[in-house]
């Protein structure tokens, strides 16, 4: 069915049986805002409407990868927050177990690098009382049993 | 080969702008607000109670135009299809409105007017007597005896038969002229 209807879209035919006064009353009760600035603002708002329901059309058709937490919701929550506990945890006594891996190693060979420079092994018995010419022949001993006189 | 319908520039210029307006251009279809909107708050304004919730229901029915609109064939009037869409987002409304209003009472009922101007007299018992008026009732009143649409037309648009407008007309008109009479005896 077409309507059709002059300028502002009114016919301009007066309806057969209607009261003149209530019409007129009737018109200024369901008058519409007149000024341009009214409908200028309103054609502003329905086409900002429209950009926004546009813009979200684009977004349900390519969702970016943070649009997943959006989605979820109560018992999903605790599902993702349990899970990245226990991997948190796993990362993190593993990061345990290799430090104390490595700790253990320096410790050896701190320990093997300090008994190498303290005790020099002897390369023979003449090197070793060679090397002793200053103090006395039971010096060793002494040193081993300081209480003896 | 039948006849061409022969279009005015004004009916070319709307084909035209609906034409591009459904290839994606958002600027035609700004065209097609421009041209329809005050029509489509009257029609609104004809169902709904208030002018916020008219122009909601004009806002609702461009979207849902704009959405709709891949459908639509530019031979038929976008004018009329627009405003069935318009119409449905108004009652629609209207719908919600009643649901969430029904344990208020009407502001004018609440609140009766007091102005001694038999003008604003007229107003204000006009106002309490479309407030009992049924909400079809109304609309029809105001479509047909405000707006100039006639009894098949204001069936379209409100999904009724043509003689249920027609009925609905008179009823209006009986109950406001009964509603009215009584100022112009007093007066």
């Amino acid at each position: 069915m077409i309507i059709t209807r002059n300028g502002d879209g009114r016919s301009s035919e007066r309806s057969p049986g209607a009261d003149p006064q209530v019409t007129a009353a009737l018109s200024a009760h369901y008058a519409a805002p007149a000024g341009d600035k009214y409908w200028d603002g309103l054609e502003q708002s329905i086409m900002q409407r429209l950009a926004v329901a546009t813009s979200g059309v684009v977004r349900e058709l390519r969702p970016s990868w943070w649009s997943g937490f959006a989605e979820l919701r109560g018992r999903d929550w605790r599902a993702v927050a349990s899970v990245a506990a226990t991997i948190a945890l796993v990362v993190a006594g593993a990061a345990f177990v290799r430090g104390q891996a490595a700790s253990a190693k320096a410790r050896e060979l701190a320990a093997r690098a300090a008994v190498e420079t303290a005790m020099p092994l002897p390369i023979d018995g003449t090197t070793l009382t060679g090397g002793r010419r200053h103090l006395p022949a039971d010096a060793p001993e002494r040193y081993l049993n300081p209480l003896d006189p | 080969m039948g006849p061409e319908r022969v279009l005015s520039p004004e009916a070319l210029e709307e084909r035209e702008l609906v034409l591009a307006a459904q290839a994606g251009d958002s600027t035609a279809f700004a065209g097609l607000v421009r041209r329809h909107q005050r029509r489509a708050y009257a029609v609104a304004r004809a169902i709904v109670l208030s002018h916020d919730d008219a122009e909601d229901a004009v806002q609702e029915g461009f979207l849902h135009a704009f959405r709709a609109l891949e459908r639509f064939r530019p031979e038929q009037a976008f004018g009329a299809w627009l405003h069935r869409i318009v119409a449905n987002a108004a009652l629609d409304i209207a719908r919600r409105r009643k649901v969430r209003d029904a344990d208020e009472l009407p502001e004018t009922l609440s609140s009766p007017h007091k102005d001694p101007a038999e003008s604003d007299e007229l107003r204000a018992r006009l106002t309490r007597a479309l407030d009992t008026l049924g909400e079809r009732q109304r609309a029809v009143i105001v479509l047909h005896d405000v707006e100039g649409y006639k009894h098949a037309e204001i069936g379209v648009l409100l999904g009724i038969p043509e003689g249920t407008a027609r009925s609905d007309l008179h009823h209006a008109r009986a109950h406001l002229r009964r509603q009215l009479s009584n100022l112009r005896s007093e007066s």
